[in-house]
Formats: C-alpha cells, structure tokens, sequence
C-alpha cells in the first residue's frame, strides 16, 4: 500500500495530477459508453470543438484574472456582448456596412471582428481601470460589469434572436475546419459516411492562443509581474513594479479574450442571442481552478489551465453521452472541484 | 485522493449501469430547459409512449438556463451516440441550424416540437409537431378581448416570458396582431418574468402600484398568470382584471375551473411529446409523416377545461 | 460630535437613500403612496433577511454564495416531503426539517472553510452546485404548490396592515443585530474578520467562529426559503438563482466590507431598500426591465467607488 502510494506521488510529480483526472475520466467514460463509440475521432473532435467554444478559452481569462488575485465575473456578460456586436454589424441593414456585404464581405468580417474585439478590451478596461487603481474587490466590480454588458446586448439584440445567414466566411470561424477526414458509420441497417474535421478552427484559435499566453506568462515582464503580484503584492510593488499597469492589462486582456469567445460563439450558432455565453465566467474560474489556481494568486499555468477546461468538457460530454441527468452533471463538478481544492490546499499545508 | 477518486468512479459507473437498457429505437430528446414545469409533462409523455411503441427515448435538455449552445452541444453529442432520431424544441429557431445541419449530414432525422427552427431547406426537419405560437397569442388575445363589452376601453398589461427566445417573440407578435385589429386595447406595459410563477408575481406587484386601471393580463404561460393572479389576490384586486395563460398544463387548466384565470390555450405539452414520438417510430419503421402534425390549439375555457383535465391526468 | 463621526459612513448612506426616495416621489408621485412604501419593504424584505446571512459571512472576511440554492432545496424539500399532512404539528415538524437542512448545508460550507481552508468563494460556489443539484434532482423539475392557509400565512400574510415578510426581516434584524453587538459571538466574528492571526493569538477559537458564522448564514438561508416559499405558494427548483449575488450586491452597498470586520445591519439595511428602490422606480417610471439589470450593475459600481472604506488606493 506504502509503495503504491509513493509510486502515485512520484508519478504525479511528473504528470500533473489533472491529467491522471483526465484521463481516469475518459477511462471511465469509454468504459460506460463503449471505447468504440466513445473513442471515435468524431467525439473527440467533437469534445474539442466544444471546449473551445465554450469553457475553453474563457478559462485562460479567469486563469490570468485568478493568477493576479482576483476573479472575472464579467467574462461571461462579455462573451454575450462581443458576439452580439459581431452579429449586429454583420446583419447591418442601412449605411455603409449595408454595401460592404455584398462589395467586400472580407473586410465586412475584419470590421466585425475587430470591433468586437475592441468591446472586449473596452469592458474590460473597465473592470481594469477600477481595480487597478483601487482596492475594491474583483468580485464586486465585476459583477457589476456582468450587469451592463448583458444589458447592453440586450438592448443591441432589440428583442430578439440576430441571425446571420448567408455569411460562409463567418461560419467558417466557428463551424469549420481546415482539413477533413471521412468516417464511415454503422447505424443499425444504414451505412453512412460522414466527413470529420480535424483542424476545427475554433480549436486551433484556442491553442494558438494558449500557447501565446505560455509563451507571455514565461518570457515576457508582463508574465513575471503577473506571477510575483500574486504572489506577494506589497513586496512587487516596493520592487518597483508597476502594479497598476500590470492589473489594468490583465483584466484587458480578459475581455479581449472573452471577446474571442463571443465571436466563435456567434459564428458557431449563426445567430446571436443575450443569452449566449451567461454563466461561462462561472465555468472558467471552476476550469482554472480545477487546473491548478489558487485563488491567493500566483500558481498555475496556461497548459495547465486548458487541461482544467477539458476536464469540464469531458465530463459534460460524458454525462450526456451516458445519458445520465444533467443535474447529477452539475453534482459532479461542484464535487470535483471541491475535492481538487481541497487536495491542493492539503498538499501545499503539507510543505 | 485516490480513494476519493475510486469512489466517484465507482458510484459513476453505478448510476450508469442503471442508465443502460437497450430498446428498438434509441431517441434523443432536447427541451429548452431542464426544470419548467410544461417541458416536464412533454418529457413525461414522450418517454412513456416511447415505451409502449419500443422507442428508448433520452432526455438531455439545458439544465437551468434556456442556453442555445447547450441545445448545440446536446445534439453533437447525440449524433456521437448514435441515435435513431433526434427530437428537438429549439430554444432559439435561428441558432439550432447549424446544429441540425450536422445532424441531417450524420443521416440523423430531426423531428422539432413545440417551436419551429428556421432552417434554410424545409427537408431537413422530417415534420414539426405542435401549434403554431403566432397563432396561439393571437387566438388566446382575441378570446380575451371578446369577453369585454363593445366599446369599452381595454387597457392591457402583457406578462412576457423571455425575450431571448422564440417562443415568446411569436406569441408576442401574434397577441400585437391582435392588438392591431381591436382599436379598444391598450397596451401599458410589457415585461419579462421568464415564465416563471415567482418572477411574474413579483412584476405583477410593481404593476398593481402602478396602474389603477388594468382590465386585461396575457401571461404568456399558465405557471406566470398563476404568479400574476397570486399578487392580484394580495392586492385585493381580483374583481377589477381578468387573466389569461398559456399551456393548458394540469395547475393552469385546474387555475381556469377555479376561476382564478379566465382562459389559458391548448398546447397540449404531453400530446407535443407523445405524437412526436409516435411520428418518430413511424418514420424510421419506414412510413411517411406529415410536414406538421397539428397539436392542441384550442383556447381552453372553464367548459372545456374538465375534458382536458382529464385526457392530462390519465 | 465624535458619535456623528463614528456613524459617518452610515449616515451618509442613508442620506443617499433619502435623496433617492425624494426625488422618485418627485418624478412619480405614485411612488410615495403608502402601499408602494410598503411594497417596496416587502420586495427588498427577502433581499434582506439574505443580505443578513452573507454578512456574517462577509465579516470574517468570507462570502456565501449558495443561499438561493439552499433556498430552492428547502423549498423543495418542504413541497415534497415535509408537507405530508395538513395539522400544524406537521407543518412545525416541516419547518423545523427545513431549518436543520439548510443548517446541514452551511455546516458544509463552514467545514470547507474553516476545517480545509478553502477559499470562501470557491467552497461555496462548489456547495452551491451540488445542493442546486440535488434540488433538480429531486423534483425532476416539477413544482409543488397548495400549501396550507396556516403556511402560506407565515410569508403571505399581514398583520395590522404590515406584510408578514417585513415583520419576519425587522425580527431577524434585531436578533442579528443584537448577536453582532452585545455578545461574545458578534465580538469574535468582528475580531475574526479584522485580523485573523491576532484573534488566534488573543484566544479566540478562529475555526469555531468560522464555523459559526456559515452554519447562521445557512439557517437564515433556511428561514428566507420558508418565508419565499410561503409567499409564492409553491415550491420549484429554479428559483433563487439571483438571490445570493442580489444578496451581494445589497451587503457591498451598505457598506460591508469585503475585507471582513466592517459593517453593520444597518448598512444591509440600506443597502437592500437601495436595490430594491432602483428596480422598483425604474418599473413606475416606466423604463424597460432590460434596462433594470443594467441600471443595478451601474449603482453596484457607484457604491462601492464612493466607499471611503474600500475605494482608497492599494496600499
């Protein structure tokens, strides 16, 4: 029993304890389902795609909010924002934007995006320019925020559901892929052959993403401030660090990145709605926590965190494939994440 | 940790082996929500025909929020799986699309109820089980402005579900062409309580401060006129407004008998459920369907209530 | 002079307050009505008795994020199974099962936090979703409703003219009130949420009155379900979902300090008739309820910038 313990220990030095989680729950999962149904290139792909339209980007926001001690709220009002500003331009039926439909739907797109993005950055500047410069905690201001972003994509919906038709470039964004393969499947006496994504760009966005912020969490000043403000704020600041700037881009880059999340959302669905993306900021802290975080700051990183998104996905997908009750689903992981944290405070007490 | 991790996994796999029953036919089913009281009785129904007929039929809609992706989500996860036929009541008509695209392309027959999808080739969807929710306000308005005297000024207040939704932007616009027909109405005001009983009292108790004279409420489901007639009770105002609902579910229906609300319209939500399955099994035995199998329709009044009471509670 | 100073923040609240109220009866003379007023108290009244709980929490520097959970699940529990004869000896026996449920889940949320440390957040946002959950579960979204007259009197009732929730939210003001300031409890919770390390130091059991504040917050919890469900008469898992962060909201507006150990129940006070007072007046004045969500986000922002206890500069 003692060896086998070590063993575990000794193993989960080299592979973070997340990825046994993983992994222990595809095991399970494949078990339940069947590993030929479960294990197919379609459903992983299919896991992926959802992850990265949902949960999975959004976690790298919490995961920098988190890291610098605090929470983003508003992330999932952003999400709902971003995406029905995409939609509103592109579906604009008077004045310029109008023409470029049909003239240049490329730069129609570019417009889009681009100033969904800068929504992103803008609500999230909000966020930034407050707490940054005070100490009101996160959790207020951003719930706050939460509070107008899905007021104003409400009021930008106008009461109902934008649907973008005709826009394959734009779905491309969310629904497409850049290389297929065909899978043939067996459904009882029929024989059908189905093509299968297997570089979905939302998927590719997410890493390339995920690996920028690697990189910008290892290499770059602003990572390393990100780092030592949560790790130990008043000694950053008297190193000489500027702080404020450090706190405003993180929560700016939250938005910006919830932005991307509305964007592929909206393209995923052709249509926006206020409602789309609600509650994903709830999602995200679970993911980076469940990745790694600590919510005193400073842990963790942006694989890390991904891992932690997977979890979330898996487990809903596996839920649903079983077909088990949504509601044990929310059971599992409101469980989940109370035992990994608690298993980490417990590990970290211990040294 | 180990142990904690053995332990989930073992009670997962216990709850999954219960899940597991192989039938003829295996259908997914995906309401807007996990947790309104109508979408339970639709589900009810659909699973308990589905068993009389062979066809195993799975619930997986949206747990508590009316999401669309979480609809997205729940149909690539069945076309994993698999199933015979997936069986959906979009939450949003415009955002299910792509989704259903997926589906029709897997050889997964989509059959919708309750509310239409706008999908962009009329083939994809095998037939639309239910009544049509323009049509629905505009009759159950229409009803309610005729039990007022000609001549007499209406002066109207509208309980709105959830603006994010299909389903109340078409009985919205169906209760407006009505508005637009009768010079009497009145709109003074519209807000949402997201079909919910506690929101509708809630908004319906602001109203009450805040109008003197309102002779008409349009809920647009029986649970928020149920709330709505609470708050009117509290108020002491009964006598001075009726009240109409939407659904015909068993407490709306049991609500119209007691006088509580006036009239409320006939979905149908089991027979939604039940016809749809029915339509399912039809199909994939090789048959052919209608493009919409009409479901319900009718305003329920206090004189037809008691037939429907009973077709519901059997 | 030094007591006007000592209730500054307070007052100075409150005259916010006053400021708000006048100018809405100014623009609306409906608004100052006697049945408005009243209405307004029994709106904000269940915001209150909430608000109340998570500020236990809050002064020891945590928070509560699962009241409105507890909330569908002890109304639930009650609809389905306590509620199984109509005697008022099963229904005492009902409310007391409600009571020690909803104190069984702030217990779990006080061991997460003051056995295994876990950050207040996170603990409970997790219990929160398995007691959600389970309330999901166990009515397989149904709703019970037809409570007795003797029930639905505890949160639909009123004596003398005066709505029974209000009453309900003055009494558990009181009593918290009283807890908070002439006992050993309410000194612990304000040493506890100042400083920790110096209330360990000085011999005060830390996990104890941790403890003690997640099981009070559970139990009000318990007591706001009852009053809610009784009022709505009918019991469904959905509702709540906003109650904890509205719950929130109110406490931060009031001037309860994240930070833990500043505050007090008349800053909740204020802050949940504030709350209620911009939803309600922008229904009379007519404004779009989209409006209203963001109208709250707004003032949410407002109020704790203007606190001169939480707005001043990092330190």
């Amino acid at each position: 029993m003692n060896e086998l313990k070590s063993g575990v220990r000794r193993l989960t030095r080299v592979v973070p304890m997340t990825l046994l989680l993983l992994a222990g729950m595809v095991i399970v999962f494949s078990a339940l389902v069947g590993p030929a149904k479960y294990l197919k290139l379609s459903n992983i792909m299919n896991v992926i795609s959802q992850c990265s339209s949902g949960v999975g980007i959004v976690a790298l926001a919490s995961f920098l909010a988190i890291c610098s001690t605090g929470v983003d709220l508003s992330l999932g009002g952003i999400v709902s924002l971003a995406g029905m500003v995409t939609a509103r331009i592109l579906t604009a039926e008077t004045g310029t934007l109008a023409g470029l439909r049909t003239s240049a739907p490329g730069l129609l797109l570019a417009i889009a995006i681009l100033a969904s993005l800068a929504v992103g950055a803008l609500m999230g500047s909000l966020n930034g320019v407050i707490l940054s410069r005070t100490n009101i905690p996160s959790f207020i201001i951003t719930l706050g925020n939460f509070k107008i972003c899905e007021t104003l994509s409400r009021v930008l919906a106008g009461g109902s559901t934008v649907r973008i038709s005709n826009m394959p470039q734009f779905e491309f964004i969310g629904g497409g892929s850049l290389m297929s393969v065909s899978q043939t499947v067996q459904q009882g006496a029929r024989t059908s052959t189905r093509m299968i994504g297997i570089l979905p760009v939302s998927a590719l966005v997410m890493v390339l993403l995920y690996l920028l912020f690697s990189i910008i969490m290892k290499r770059t000043r602003f990572g390393t401030y990100v780092y030592a403000i949560g790790g130990n704020y008043e000694a950053t600041e008297m190193s000489g660090v500027n702080t404020t700037k450090t706190r405003f881009t993180v929560f700016l880059l939250g938005g910006v990145i919830a932005a991307v999340t509305g964007i592929i959302l909206t393209s995923r669905l052709t249509a926006a709605s206020a409602a789309n993306g609600l509650g994903l900021e709830f999602d995200g802290i679970a993911a980076a926590v469940v990745g790694g975080a600590a919510m005193t700051g400073g842990r963790s990183t942006p694989w890390r965190t991904l891992i932690g998104a997977l979890i979330i996905s898996v487990l809903r997908n596996g839920f649903s494939m079983v077909g088990m009750a949504n509601s044990l689903q929310m059971i599992a992981i409101g469980a989940v994440l109370i035992i990994v944290v608690a298993v980490d405070v417990a590990k970290n007490r211990r040294r | 940790m180990k142990k904690l991790l053995c332990m989930l996994l073992v009670a997962m796999l216990a709850l999954a082996c219960v899940a597991a029953v192989a039938e003829d036919y295996e259908v997914t089913l995906i309401l807007k929500d996990n947790t309104s009281a109508g979408w339970r009785y639709l589900a009810a129904a659909a699973i308990a025909t589905g068993d009389e007929i062979g066809v195993k039929v799975t619930e997986n809609s949206p747990l508590e929020t009316q999401d669309a992706d979480q609809q997205y989500n729940a149909v690539l996860d069945a076309i994993e799986k698999e199933v015979d036929a997936i069986i959906i009541a979009p939450v949003d008509s415009a955002g299910i699309v792509p989704a259903i695209e997926k589906a029709v392309e897997a050889g997964i027959p989509v059959f919708t109820t309750n509310t239409r999808a706008f999908v962009n080739n009329e083939d994809d969807i095998v037939t639309f089980v239910g009544v049509g929710n323009e049509q629905g306000g505009y009759d159950i308005a229409k009803y309610m402005f005729s039990q007022f005297p000609e001549g007499e000024p209406i002066n109207l207040i509208i309980v709105d579900g959830n603006r994010t939704g299909q389903t109340t932007l078409d009985r919205i616009a169906g209760i407006e062409r009505a508005i637009a027909e009768d010079d009497r109405v009145t709109l003074l005001d519209c807000q949402e309580a997201k079909f919910s009983r506690a929101q509708a009292q809630e908004i319906m108790e602001n109203f009450l401060v805040k109008y003197d004279d309102i002779d008409l409420v349009i809920a647009l489901n029986d649970e928020m006129a149920i709330g709505a007639y609470n708050a009117i009770v509290a108020a002491n105002r009964v006598d001075e407004m009726l009240i109409s609902g939407f659904d015909g579910t068993p407490e709306g229906l049991q609500a119209v008998l007691d006088g509580q609300i006036t009239a409320s319209l006939n979905q149908d939500l089991p027979g939604q459920g039940s016809e749809a399955v029915k339509a399912v099994k039809t199909w994939l035995d090789g048959g052919d369907v209608e493009d919409w199998i009409v479901v319900g329709g009718e305003v329920c009044t206090p004189e037809n209530a008691p037939a429907l009471l009973e077709k519901l509670v059997k | 002079m030094s007591a006007i100073k000592k209730h500054l923040d307070t007052l100075s609240r409150l005259a916010v307050l006053i400021v708000m109220f006048v100018l809405l009866v100014l623009v609306s003379p409906s608004f100052g009505t006697l049945t408005n007023i009243l209405n307004v108290l029994r709106v904000s009244s269940l915001t209150l008795i909430i608000a109340t709980g998570i500020a236990l929490c809050m002064l020891v520097s945590g928070i509560d994020l699962s009241p409105g959970a507890t909330i569908a699940l002890t109304s639930i529990l009650f609809g389905r199974y306590f509620q199984m004869g109509h005697s008022t000896g099963e229904m005492v026996f009902g409310i007391a099962g409600i009571l020690a449920v909803s104190a069984v889940i702030g217990a779990a949320n006080g061991f997460c936090v003051a056995k295994l440390s876990l950050p207040p957040f996170l603990a409970t946002y997790g219990i929160q979703q398995i007691v959600r959950g389970l309330a999901y579960l166990l009515t397989n979204g149904l709703v019970y409703s037809g409570f007795t007259e003797q029930f639905k009197f505890i949160g639909g009732g009123s004596i003398l003219g005066i709505h029974t929730p209000i009453i309900f939210a003055a009494i558990l003001l009181i009593i918290v009130g009283f807890l908070l300031n002439k006992t050993t409890l309410g000194r612990r919770i304000y040493a506890v949420g100042s400083n920790r390390e110096s209330a360990r130091y000085s011999g005060i059991n830390v996990t104890g009155t941790l403890m003690m504040s997640y099981i009070l917050s559970g139990l009000i919890a318990g007591f706001a379900g009852i009053v809610y469900t009784s009022r709505l008469n009918c019991a469904e898992p959905t509702i709540g979902a906003e109650f904890a962060q509205q719950a929130i909201a109110a406490a931060a507006i009031g001037g309860i300090s994240f930070k833990g150990g500043h505050g007090n129940v008349f800053g909740i006070i204020i802050g949940a008739l504030m709350l209620t007072l911009i939803t309600n007046g922008m229904t009379l004045l007519g404004i779009d309820s989209d409006w209203q969500v963001g109208a709250t986000g707004v003032i949410i922002i407002l109020a704790v910038l203007i606190d001169r206890n939480t707005a001043k500069k990092k330190v």
